[in-house]
Parts: C-alpha cells; sequence; structure tokens
C-alpha cells in the first residue's frame, strides 16, 4: 500500500499504487438542480456504446431519484454499509475509505450487487420522502420534510479508481493524457473483481464477450477536442465536461477549476469512498441538507448558498448559461458586460451566450385577439 | 407447521422416503468410489501405448490407474483470497505416450456451475508446469506462484529474476462451449430484450467493434471454441497470459457430485516458451482448482505446491 494524497478527503490515504496523476485529468460539472430525468443522456450513451447482445443491462449512464432510486438497487445504501457514516472534522475526513481497513484477503472493501439488482433501472422515480398531508404546502428550502432529487451518474473516471485497484491483472488503467478509466479488452478475464471493487458501480460484466466493461468517457470524442455524447445530448444543458487542474493549482479562468475550486459550488459524490472522483456536482437545493453532507460531503451546504447567490454573481452566472453552450471543450471563459464567452485551449472563441436570457411578460388579457395569456418560461 | 411432536403419516412416509433416498445416494457415491485402486505414494505419468484417452475422463484406462492424493491449499499469498476452502483435496493421475501428456484431476463438487455470466463463477481446473528445465523435481528453482520472482528487500534487484511457467486450464463454462455451443444471452437470461443488434444492423463483419472483447482478440469472448482447455504463461502474479500458440485438449464430466477432468497436451511443442517433457525424467507439478459456488476465480482459488511427477521411460 502506499501513501497517497487526496485533496477531497483533506488528507492522504493508503493505495494500492502510488499516485500517478494523469498529465490532464478529464472533469465533469452536473448542475442537479437543472436535471429533469428526462434520460436523454442515458439513451445518447446507449444508443452510442452499449446496444450490442450482452450490454442489454447495461447503463453506463443513468439518471435516477434519490433517495429510493439506485442503479444497481441500493447501490448506495451497499456503501454506506460498507463505510458506515463518513465522520469529518472541518474538510478532514476521520473515517476510513474502501481501501482502508481492509478485510483479510481483500484488496477493496466491496460488494457484488445481485442479478436482479441490474433489472429495475427506472426503480424509484420521483417517489419522495415524506407524505403529504392535507393542506401541506412548501414555505421554504430546503424542503427538509418531503423531497426528490435526480442525480445522473457516469463514471467518475476516479483519480484512485476502487476498479483499478481491485484488478490483480492490472487490466484496467488511468490514460496519462487525459485520465480516462479503461478496461483493456484483451487483458481483462471476466474475474469481476472491478465490479465487486468499484463503489459507484459502473463497471459492469458485458454477458457475451465474457469481459468487463464501461463507460469510456466517449474518449474518441475527448480525443477530437469534443465534449462526450452524454453532455452534448442533455436537453437541460446541466453538464460540461473540461480538464482539472491539479491538487495546488488553480486556473479561474477554467471552467472546471473555477467552479470546483474557486466557487466550490461543485462537490465529488461520496467523496468518503477515497477515489478523488472526477464528476462533480452542484447539489440540489431543496433536498434534506442531512441527506446531502453524506452524499457530497461537509460543502454542501456552503455550495448551495453559492449556488443560490447566482443571480448576483454575473461571472458564475455567466459561465452557468455556457454550460451545454458548445460541443467543444470549453478550457477558458469570461464574462464580459451581459455577455458568456467560451474559449478553446488556444483562447479562439468557441461560443457567446446572453449572461441573462430576454424575457417578456405578456398582458392577461390579449385584447387583438380576445384571448387570455399564460406566462410560462 | 405441525404443533404436536408426534410425527404425523405424511410426515413419516416423507422423511422416510428422503432416507431412502438419500441412503442410495450415499451407496451410489461410495461404489462409484470404492470401485477403483487405492490412492498412489506417488505421482507417476504411466507410460501408455497408443493414443491416450483424453476423451473420456471415465475411461478404465484412468480409473485403472491409482490416484496421487494431492492436499490442496487456500490461496493466501496475494490478494485477493478465498474466504474458506473450496476443494480441499485433487486426485491426480497422469499418461503419456511419448508424444503426448495428459493430467486426469477429480475432485468431489456437487453443484456444477459452468456458466460465465454476471455475477457467477464457473468451476475450472489447472496444471502448472516449469517452463526452465529443472535439475531437481524435489526443489525446483521455479517459484511455485506462477513464476514469481522472491521477495527482494526494498529498493533491491531480486536474486533470481521472475521464471516463466506453463499452465494449462479447463473452464466447465468452455467445456459447455464444446458440448453444447456458447450460450448466447437469450440461454442466460430468456427474458432479457434487445430490439436491434449492432450484427442485425451493420451485419456481422461491421459489428465486431461492439463486442470490445472479440474485437481485441480475447480468449474469453472467442466465439468458436474447439477445446475446453487454455495454454497460457506467466511469469508472477498478474502476469498470466494466453499463449499464442494453442495446442491442449482434453474434456471435463462431472457425475455424481464428482469433477474428473482430462488435461492432454504435447510433451514438446517445440515452443521454447512452453514446458518440454522428457521420458524417463521427473519433473514438477503444481495445480490449482476453482469453485463457481463460493465465487471462486482468478487468485481466490486453491492450489498445491509442486509436487515431483515421474514420467515413466
Amino acid at each position: 500500500m502506499a501513501e497517497v494524497n487526496n485533496w477531497q478527503l483533506g488528507r492522504t490515504m493508503q493505495y494500492p499504487y502510488p499516485e500517478n496523476r494523469p498529465r490532464r485529468q478529464i472533469a465533469w460539472v452536473f448542475d442537479t438542480n437543472k436535471c429533469i430525468a428526462c434520460q436523454t443522456c442515458t439513451i445518447a450513451c446507449k444508443s452510442t456504446w452499449t446496444w450490442g447482445s450482452g450490454q442489454e443491462y447495461m447503463l453506463w449512464n443513468n439518471v435516477e431519484t434519490k433517495p429510493f432510486g439506485f442503479f444497481p438497487v441500493g447501490w448506495d445504501v451497499e456503501l454506506m454499509n460498507v463505510l458506515g457514516p463518513a465522520k469529518w472534522t472541518g474538510g478532514k475526513l476521520e473515517s476510513q475509505t474502501i481501501f482502508e481497513g481492509l478485510p483479510a484477503g481483500e484488496r477493496v472493501k466491496g460488494w457484488l450487487p445481485a442479478e436482479e439488482d441490474w433489472a429495475s433501472p427506472n426503480i424509484g422515480e420521483d417517489e419522495p420522502v415524506g407524505v403529504a398531508q392535507q393542506g401541506s404546502y412548501i414555505p421554504s428550502m430546503p424542503h427538509n420534510e418531503m423531497w426528490f432529487s435526480y442525480l445522473a451518474r457516469i463514471c467518475n473516471h476516479c483519480t484512485y479508481p476502487g476498479c483499478v485497484a481491485a484488478c490483480p491483472r492490472q487490466a484496467i488503467y488511468k490514460r496519462p493524457e487525459d485520465g480516462i478509466v479503461l478496461v483493456d479488452q484483451s487483458r481483462c478475464r471476466g474475474y469481476q473483481e472491478c465490479a465487486q471493487g468499484c463503489p459507484y458501480k459502473k463497471v459492469m460484466f458485458n454477458n457475451n464477450t465474457r469481459t468487463s466493461e464501461k463507460c469510456i468517457a466517449c474518449f474518441p470524442k475527448i480525443e477530437q477536442g469534443l465534449q462526450p455524447q452524454c453532455v452534448t445530448s442533455c436537453i437541460g444543458r446541466i453538464r460540461i465536461a473540461g480538464f482539472i487542474s491539479p491538487p495546488g493549482q488553480v486556473n479561474p479562468q477554467n471552467p472546471i477549476d473555477y467552479l470546483v475550486k474557486v466557487k466550490k459550488v461543485a462537490l465529488p459524490l461520496y467523496p468518503q469512498a477515497g477515489t478523488e472522483p472526477n464528476v462533480y456536482y452542484i447539489p440540489p437545493m431543496h433536498a434534506g441538507r442531512d441527506y446531502l453532507h453524506q452524499m457530497f460531503g461537509p460543502g454542501s451546504d456552503e455550495a448551495i448558498k453559492t449556488y443560490q447567490n447566482t443571480k448576483n454573481d454575473p461571472e458564475l452566472l455567466g459561465l452557468m448559461m455556457l454550460f451545454g453552450s458548445t460541443e467543444r471543450i470549453m478550457h477558458r471563459f469570461r464574462v464580459e458586460g451581459e455577455t458568456a464567452i467560451g474559449m478553446d485551449e488556444n483562447g479562439a472563441e468557441l461560443v457567446r451566450v446572453p449572461v441573462r436570457e430576454p424575457s417578456w411578460v405578456r398582458t392577461y388579457f390579449d385584447e387583438v385577439r380576445g384571448a387570455y395569456n399564460h406566462n410560462i418560461t | 407447521m405441525t404443533t404436536d411432536n408426534s410425527m404425523d403419516r405424511r410426515t413419516f412416509i416423507q422423511a422416510a422416503g428422503a432416507l431412502a433416498a438419500g441412503g442410495a445416494l450415499a451407496i451410489g457415491v461410495a461404489t462409484y468410489v470404492a470401485m477403483r485402486p487405492g490412492a498412489a505414494d506417488k505421482l507417476v505419468a504411466h507410460r501408455h501405448s497408443g493414443a491416450l484417452p483424453i476423451d473420456n475422463p471415465n475411461a478404465d484406462a484412468w480409473l485403472d490407474l491409482d490416484h496421487f492424493p494431492v492436499t490442496m491449499l487456500m490461496q493466501q499469498i496475494t490478494t485477493p483470497h478465498p474466504s474458506e476452502l473450496a476443494v480441499p483435496e485433487l486426485w491426480v493421475r497422469a499418461m503419456h505416450n511419448g508424444t503426448d501428456i495428459a493430467f486426469h484431476l477429480e475432485w468431489g463438487d456437487t453443484d456444477v456451475n459452468d456458466m460465465d455470466k454476471m455475477v457467477a463463477f464457473r468451476d475450472s481446473v489447472a496444471v502448472q508446469l516449469p517452463v526452465a528445465e529443472e535439475t531437481d523435481a524435489t526443489a525446483p528453482k521455479t517459484s511455485v506462484t506462477m513464476g514469481l520472482a522472491p521477495v527482494a528487500a526494498q529498493g533491491t534487484t531480486p536474486a533470481t529474476p521472475g521464471q516463466t511457467v506453463h499452465i494449462l486450464h479447463w473452464k466447465a463454462s468452455w467445456q459447455y462451449d464444446v458440448d453444447k455451443g456458447r450460450r448466447t444471452v437469450k440461454d442466460l437470461f430468456p427474458n432479457m430484450y434487445n430490439d436491434v443488434t449492432p450484427e442485425g444492423l451493420l451485419g456481422e463483419a461491421n459489428s465486431l467493434v461492439f463486442y470490445p472483447g472479440v474485437f481485441a482478440g480475447n480468449s474469453m469472448s472467442a466465439r468458436e471454441r474447439k477445446s475446453p482447455i487454455e495454454e497460457l504463461i506467466a511469469s508472477g502474479f498478474g502476469s498470466l497470459t494466453t499463449h499464442e500458440k494453442q495446442q491442449a485438449n482434453g474434456k471435463g464430466v462431472n457425475e455424481k457430485g464428482r469433477w474428473r477432468v482430462v488435461l492432454s497436451v504435447p510433451m514438446d511443442s517445440g515452443d521454447a516458451t512452453k514446458a518440454k517433457v522428457r521420458a524417463g525424467t521427473s519433473i514438477p507439478v503444481a495445480f490449482a482448482a476453482w469453485n463457481g459456488t463460493k465465487q471462486n476465480r482468478g487468485a481466490r482459488k486453491q492450489y498445491a505446491n509442486w509436487v515431483p511427477m515421474e514420467v515413466e521411460a
């Protein structure tokens, strides 16, 4: 076991391999507040990569309702069972990760979901916590008494992947050029140790080829400077993909750095697992806060406060408007007055969008047509 | 559910029936096991004239040989390892005809696992031979741990580099592939639904890219299977690699709760990366076994230390 630095935990931790960060790391930010669980991302991924026989049950991308939706069933409940409640002191994790305090003979604290756990990808859809009583109403945020929220999930292309740690024959690797985690299809022998070791359950066994497969981050697109299918297909424009700077470095012009490191509005999912996941979430502001603390760590209250103030923060607002505005990977952005501008690696302009969409309020009664108007967004 | 302690008529009949059936089964298994000669005190590859009976693990030519009992150990040298010993003993028989050598391995397993699918693991067994010629079969220089180099102090190079081992790996799922044809997803999951497949839309040739294991030439994914045995080489944990020249063959059957598996390979393949077996010598042989019910796979296995085997002249 090596001692490695995990910035999301505020401490070092045990990992089977020494720290070896890629030359650059692909990362995503998902705004859960804007997700409507339409599953367009799920279908975009499915129809691109996993429509072969043997992949029927696979959803490298899925959207689940929290807290009662999961794919596979109960994955994060199991993770909580394995880890116990996360204990944080300030920004430092006091409890153990999936790589620490291992049972005899194991490389990772893991588990294999049962076959049937993969058979209900949309279980728990739209099921809220709590029960609406006669006359109930929700006066303010958060909705601690009654809420549900959507969680879109892909492979986290972790810095310290559970799958990489679990594979006894190094058949899974992290690409040095962009940090994408891939299963070597010529070396995999189908042991399913990776499926057992991934805390997010994002490695899946192909029942036809008898090897394990996972989200490949649409690497053929990334190699061409394009964002993955799940990002570019998102009709709610909740996603952005780019490259995150290594720990200790911040480029405030980089959209991912700005959201994760400058504004700290986007947080890793279950960071206590210790894999340093590279998908960052803007937490759902209406959801139960205790739940969010467990799911996104100690920064969730601050992140929501920052997010709720977006309307008064032109730079953050401008960047939020750039989500989903271009297929190309945006390396830099800037806001000039009422315009947000996204740029490529060389500083060339990719796209410009208005910071505030123009809006019109229509009169209640249209006298010309003799009809009543609805004002909808 | 009975409410008093007396056994009613129906329960008595059921119990008597179960006892009778169990007794008959026990007698059957005992007879099946006891019909054969006893245990040998050393492992010998007996000279056999003519073709080796590699297609029939139940052939008299095999069962007339004394079996050599090999005690299996739970693999605990590297991670991951199993949490219990699932195959405590292998019975080994061997014969050769000067051209090919065959091993006959037998062990108890009442629950056949012959599928490769999600959250399911196959039964399998393996024979390991050192590639380098060993002068003393009782003290081989090649490590039994898949040729792993001896552990060196941190920052130093091991005195002896890792050596290569030649492995014959029989898999129950591959046996099924050979005997009955490869299971489709529809065979594994009758209710699984796929509205359009890449081959249906693009044709076989253009759809291979959607079957990455097949496209990459992975032996696990091979669509045509001629032998249930895979030949591999390794030089340390995690280095197991399919040999590019596949020559092994054999057959495994499970009857009355026991696997009997024959694994055969040429004694001299003419390939320097494979083991060479000479008649009239003694060579070290090692074994491994996996029980699918116990989720054995990879390093979660039982293994045996090197056993010297006399190869009859």
